[in-house]
């Protein structure tokens, strides 16, 4: 633990002790508790590091006018404390474990009403179970918290409940938790093996009164609770016990199943259903699913007699028909959302892992006709939504391949289902104008899938245009991923001469939106890449990474207020260095290099395009190669690479700022009590 | 020296849940996540059951923490993420992300794919903000399970707007109407239908109009339930002239003495009310010094507020023909050189808690001369630069300085002022005089400022206020009227058995048979209903077997019998017939003599239950015994005929009832 945190640690816990209800930030206790989590799995003994928190916890507990919320926090502690063997002892000789686990010290109290203390003893007590040593203060209340009111309180008791019968599951044979951990501390073995039978006899007892149909409001919120902590259970125990505890409930839960009640549906669904079984095979499936579709599309002519109830149900219901396109996409492995999207979900997965598509078929090429039709309406609907799903359509067929008839070569899916370019193209090229962005970043992503080059080449003008114009971020973004896509799909090392990089570079590092920044990092990354690769020559590649402006860019984005962005930026300055400057050259200590960052970047800049002016000497190019060196070794990368690596938040979200922040906020709420009426309520504005 | 006490929003989570067979319902409410009930900063996320609906109302982020407690807990509701099976729909108040943080989170995370309401303009500044927040989880490396651009398209794909007072149909029983809320740019509350019970769930609502948007309003709509949110449950809030005067002040002083000005401020909403006030101000005072806002910023604000134009108050839809309020004459677009500038200007910089990104560069620049001015416009969580300083901390460690290197020393003067457009403790009484609803429920807000408030609604109103903590379940028991058509001539033979004209705030009692046909309840005769049916009519015939001792023989014993039902059955018709039976209207009886013993006579009754046997009941002197009986007819009827034959010495009853 941090010097400077365990000097800190006793004025904080003096403060917390006599908080009462004052404190300034509702999070703040938890995150005193995750830091405390994270010693404590770190393998530090707290107890030992920080004394004061025995004293802090005697303190709390034996205050009868203590916050509720900091008592909470301290049973919690108290949880955490306990799970280690060594401080349980300690806590256990100081009877401050037989104390705050009592329910009944806290009901005398009157503390028990408050849900936050129930949920504080429920989460402590759950920790101190990480030994067999814990069980004992295994508790019924445990049980009756169950059904607690307060749906957090009845929760954690179920999360408890269950990590207990899972604690003492005799796994195998002599492979329990428990015993294994009696097998390490043959101390009192019969005893805690006791401890665990009575346990699980407790708890199954109880599973098996709690189940069954209900007669009224109270015992309807039991049976839901119980069938909860069952579907808990039953997904991770092991065979012996999992089979035990199948069999307790069965005849409940098919009473149950058979009483028909609307309210446990739900939830004995979750226990009955076991989410990896399908029940026929997935072709029988696929075929129903096809069928339920053509019948949600109104196409009832392979419609039996007798159905018609059903159908008129189900005709043109959105919610059937994104069940099957979710089933249908689920049934070839894979996530799916609104019917048009979802089918287009469902075709493209279905395109991609099946059957080639024969051309020379009359019903596909009819099927094929249907599509262009359909796929052209619903590029111009009313809805943006409509018209993104469209777009993203196209763009997953212009990425994909398949093979067409058995005999004919691969081609991109759009061209095999929508007949190419011709057809495409033109959609894409009027969805640029879509006055909603989502809408033109779709279309743009969409051009950037399509393989015909000749024709990115061709776009590229309206690209830059959008770069420089779109007043939404998405478009933008897209249209530097397009160029990447472009670039990189170009097998010459040279990128395509237009004097588009340079200006995509120097407008996309000068962008409000910081992932159009990131974006066009990568896309200098790129370029660094060819150029090094291209030339074999570090002069040549240099040159003409300045003449593109590669420099500039990664030199702003440097500079950057957003942190991916200089991030980057970092990163490729240093392999800019190990690329071009000799190893000793590394990065010589200048201190306030920083901020002259901006300074540096006119200077090369100015340096390089003077170098260019000159003819051809070997010497300039040198001398320009030195000065790339210094100024890259001035820039302290290293140093701004470790700084940016870590979290923005690194300092003002450390545990020595909480502790920090903690003893502040108590002396401004001190002086602010001289001031009454002062008070000001922040909220979210 | 402010005093600087984070308010404690309460998210709870209410729900009305039918009890169809009590004939009412019952409304739970109770907050979602975070284990640890109580106190809890924003993340707004209720869930109402009503008449077997269950609805969703906001789905907020909690800005304190890095990990998932950020987001509610919805496996409360439901294990294996079958919130679609689960949840009618979800229903988003406006884009503050503590009421619309965790969307991406549950639609594309979790997989909730039911349906998605909120407003136009809610739908369109939703992405921008949530986008936002996504840039500040990217800074942050410890993040775990943030939603992608990606997901927040999606997501934003599933919504289906809502316009201000048009009734949505979710589904043939759940509607919803949008009403105007005031706050930020589409805050709406909604009012939520199904069948006859209903509940208004107000979002975050401002009752007084201010320089951009209008006052909240809503129908006289009745609700069983209004549940409002009470930022400001005990505050009458000073007057906002005066507040503004103060912030005018702070500002021109600032300004004058040659200071720069920083507002960290969140992209879109309360921000723009704060432009509007400044550039009026440098219009009447004709100030020089620059105003700047966020890069881009400024272009997108003024889009979506001319694009809903309508949503903004009546002053600004007046005028915008001759002049766009939006459209600044003083406020420029912000670039990151001006910063370092001479001279006082002002900057409206993004993000709003000093956490990373513009705002924080801008402040390390500025932090150092006690010349200039930070404004905190709104809230700050623990682990951020805004929170400290407001806290007052002076010194401040910097992320890249050398370890035990000099602190940024904080010498610019810290201000805080809330000019967030909450109800105050006026808006809410008069929210609720508008609304008048049957029971009121309070959110978002402080436990001990609630407790004033709820007494203050239930002395006035005389209605039941409750105010649930997170996680607690409030149960609200209502009386819905169902309504039921009554068959013509059912009604025409009612009519004809007399008594008083039907009066509707008399209840009169109607015999006939309910059918459920449709959706639809009707009242009709037991006749037409086996019609409708296509059923046959049974008769249901009950006997008994009594037995009583009586010497004489079984004739003998008939006979007596029926003298004595002669006797105390006045006007009824009473056969004695010569096949051996007795005969009371549809009543037989017939005497035998036991096997073993011939002095124990076992006498059988059967009866068909006919309506006019119970004025023959009523007539007999046996009615109090009747009345005392058990509400199964055929209890009654043979109960009565034990007592008439109690008066044979020595009777021992065996009552059976048979269905034949």
């Amino acid at each position: 633990m941090d010097r400077e945190c365990v000097s800190l640690l006793p004025r904080v816990c003096e403060v917390l002790a006599a908080s009462g209800s004052s404190l300034p930030d509702d999070t703040i206790l938890e995150k005193l508790l995750d830091w405390f989590t994270a010693l404590t799995e770190a393998g530090e003994s707290l107890l030992e590091a920080c004394p004061c928190l025995l004293e802090f916890i005697s303190a709390v507990i034996h205050d009868t006018a203590s916050a509720p919320g900091v008592l909470s926090f301290t049973l919690r502690l108290i949880g955490l404390l306990a799970a280690a063997e060594d401080d349980f002892i300690v806590l256990k000789e100081s009877l401050v474990l037989d104390l705050v686990f009592s329910c009944q010290h806290w009901q005398e109290l009157g503390l028990w009403e408050d849900p936050c203390i129930r949920i504080g003893w429920i989460q402590g007590l759950r920790t101190t179970l990480q030994h067999p040593n814990g069980l004992s203060f295994f508790r019924q209340p445990l049980l009756q918290l169950q059904t607690d009111t307060s749906l957090f309180v009845a929760s954690a008791a179920n999360q408890m409940l269950a990590h207990v019968l899972l604690f003492c599951q005799p796994e195998d044979e002599q492979n329990t938790s428990v015993s294994k951990a009696v097998v390490e501390n043959p101390a009192e073995p019969m005893e805690i093996n006791q401890d665990c039978t009575a346990v699980v006899d407790a708890i199954s007892e109880y599973l098996k009164r709690a189940l069954g149909v209900p007669k009224g409001s109270a015992q309807l919120h039991q049976c839901q609770q119980t069938l909860r902590l069952l579907a808990l259970l039953l997904g991770q125990t092991k065979p012996p016990l999992h089979d035990k505890l199948l069999q307790t409930v069965t005849a409940s839960l098919e009473e149950m199943v058979a009483a028909d009640c609307s309210e446990l549906t739900l939830p004995l669904m979750d226990v009955i259903l076991d989410p990896d079984c399908l029940p026929c095979a997935p072709d029988l499936i696929v075929s129903g699913i096809l069928s339920l579709l053509r019948i949600c599309s109104g196409d009832s002519s392979s419609s039996s007699a007798g159905c018609s109830e059903v159908f008129r149900n189900v005709i043109g219901s959105g919610k059937v028909q994104k069940c099957a396109l979710e089933a249908l996409t689920a049934v070839s492995n894979s996530p799916g959302e609104a019917v048009l999207h979802k089918s287009y979900q469902a075709l493209v997965k279905w395109m991609s892992v099946s059957c080639a598509i024969d051309l020379h078929n009359k019903s596909h090429c009819l099927c094929l006709l249907d599509l262009v039709q359909v796929v052209k309406k619903r590029a111009c609907d009313m809805r943006w939504e409509v018209r993104d799903s469209t777009m993203e359509f196209l763009g997953h067929l212009g990425a994909m391949r398949v093979c067409r008839a058995p005999a004919e070569q691969a081609c991109d899916a759009s061209e095999a289902l929508l007949g190419g370019c011709c057809c495409t193209t033109p959609l894409l090229r009027e969805a640029l104008q879509d006055p909603e962005s989502y809408v033109r970043a779709s279309a743009i992503k969409a051009l950037a899938q399509t393989v015909m080059h000749s024709w990115q080449e061709g776009a590229a003008p309206t690209q830059e245009q959008i770069l420089s114009q779109d007043t939404e971020g998405f478009a933008r973004r897209a249209v530097v991923k397009f160029f990447i896509a472009w670039f990189s799909s170009h097998t010459s090392h040279t990128p395509p001469s237009s004097p588009s990089v340079r200006s995509v570079l120097s407008r996309g590092c000068a962008d409000l939106d910081w992932e159009v920044k990131v974006h066009t990092l990568e896309l200098a990354e790129l370029l660094l890449d060819k150029a090094f690769l291209g030339h074999g020559s570090y002069t040549k590649g240099s040159d003409s990474l300045v003449e593109q402006g590669v420099i500039s860019a990664l030199l702003s984005g440097l500079v950057d207020c957003d942190r991916p962005v200089a991030l980057k930026a970092c990163r490729l300055l240093i392999t800019l260095r190990v690329t071009v400057c000799p190893a000793s050259q590394g990065d010589p200590d200048v201190s306030d290099a920083t901020a002259n960052a901006e300074r540096d970047l006119n200077a090369l800049n100015a340096t390089s395009f003077e170098d260019h002016s000159e003819e051809g000497a070997s010497a300039v190019s040198h001398c320009e190669r030195v000065s790339v060196c210094e100024a890259l070794g001035s820039l302290g990368l290293d140093d701004k690479l470790e700084i940016l690596s870590r979290s923005s938040d690194h300092v003002h979200n450390s545990p020595l700022s909480l502790l920090q922040d903690i003893l502040t906020a108590s002396t401004s709420h001190t002086h602010s009590n001289t001031q009454p009426g002062q008070e000001v309520i922040v909220d979210c504005y | 020296q402010h005093s600087y006490s984070f308010k404690s929003y309460r998210c709870a989570l209410v729900c009305l849940l039918p009890l169809l067979k009590e004939c009412n319902s019952e409304l739970l409410s109770s907050v979602l996540p975070f284990q640890g009930a109580g106190q809890d900063v924003g993340r707004s996320c209720i869930l109402v059951s009503i008449g077997g609906k269950n609805i969703m109302l906001d789905c907020g982020m909690h800005m304190g923490y890095n990990d998932d407690r950020r987001f509610p807990d919805f496996s409360y509701i439901t294990q294996n993420g079958r919130l679609t099976d689960f949840l009618d729909c979800l229903i988003i108040s406006h884009f503050h992300l503590d009421h619309c943080g965790a969307l991406p989170y549950m639609s594309e995370m979790v997989g909730y794919d039911g349906p998605i309401y909120m407003t136009h303009p809610t739908k369109a500044i939703c992405p921008i903000l949530l986008e936002d927040f996504r840039k500040i989880t990217v800074d942050k490396k410890g993040e775990t399970n943030f939603f992608t651009s990606q997901m927040i398209k999606d997501c934003m794909k599933k919504v289906i707007p809502l316009n201000l007072h048009q009734t949505v149909q979710v589904d043939d029983e759940l509607e919803i109407k949008a009403y105007y809320a005031g706050h930020v740019l589409g805050a709406a509350m909604v009012h939520i239908k199904v069948g006859s019970e209903s509940v208004v769930y107000t979002g975050d609502y401002n009752m007084t109009p201010d320089r951009h948007l209008g006052a909240a309003w809503i129908d006289k709509c009745r609700p069983d339930i209004l549940i409002s949110e009470s930022t400001y449950a005990t505050t009458i809030r000073d007057s906002k002239r005066c507040r503004e005067r103060d912030f005018l002040k702070k500002v021109h002083e600032s300004i004058e003495r040659g200071g720069k000005v920083l507002i960290p401020v969140f992209a879109l909403g309360r921000a723009q009310e704060l432009c509007i006030l400044l550039e009026t101000f440098w219009e009447r005072m004709n100030l020089k010094a620059p105003i700047y806002f966020s890069t881009g910023l400024t272009e997108k604000a003024n889009h979506y507020y001319k694009l809903f134009i309508t949503w903004t108050n009546q002053k600004i839809r007046k005028t915008f023909v001759q002049r766009n309020m939006f459209e600044f004459k003083h406020i420029k677009a912000f670039d990151r050189s001006y910063a370092d500038n001479p001279g006082p200007m002002v900057v409206f910089a993004t993000p709003g808690m000093l956490h990373a990104g513009q705002s924080l560069q801008i402040f390390k620049k500025w932090a150092g001369n006690e010349k200039n001015m930070v404004i905190m416009p709104g809230y700050c969580v623990q682990g951020t630069i805004g929170h400290k300083i407001l806290n007052g901390q002076r010194k401040l460690e910097m992320e890249g300085r050398a370890q035990n290197g000099p602190l940024l020393d904080v010498k610019l003067q810290v201000e805080y002022m809330s000019f967030s457009a909450h109800a105050d403790a006026k808006g809410i009484m008069q929210l609720i005089r508008m609304a008048e609803p049957r029971n009121m429920l309070l959110v978002h807000g402080e436990a001990v400022k609630m407790e004033f408030l709820k007494g203050k609604i239930e002395q006035e109103f005389s209605i039941d206020c409750y105010m649930p903590a997170n996680g607690e379940t409030t149960t609200v028991t209502t009386n819905p009227s169902v309504p039921v058509d009554i068959s013509l001539n059912l009604l025409k033979r009612e009519m004809a058995l007399g008594g008083p004209l039907p009066d509707p705030k008399k209840p009169r009692t109607m015999h006939g048979t309910l059918i459920m046909k449709e959706n639809s309840l009707k009242l009709v005769s037991s006749e037409q209903a086996l019609k409708e049916l296509g059923l046959n009519e049974h008769q249901l015939r009950f006997t008994c077997h009594v037995q009583l001792q009586d010497p004489h023989s079984d004739a003998d014993t008939l006979h007596r019998i029926y003298t004595h039902l002669k006797s105390v059955l006045k006007g009824y018709t009473i056969q004695h017939l010569p096949d051996g039976t007795v005969i009371v209207e549809s009543i037989v009886i017939k005497v035998s003599s036991s096997a073993e013993d011939s002095n124990t006579k076992v006498l059988l009754l059967s009866w068909s239950y006919q309506v006019i046997i119970e004025p023959l009941l009523k007539k007999s002197f046996l009615y109090p015994a009747v009345l005392a009986n058990p509400p199964l007819k055929s209890d009654v009827i043979s109960s009565f005929w034990v007592q008439t034959l109690l008066q044979f010495p020595d009777s021992n009853k065996h009552c059976g009832i048979t269905e034949s």
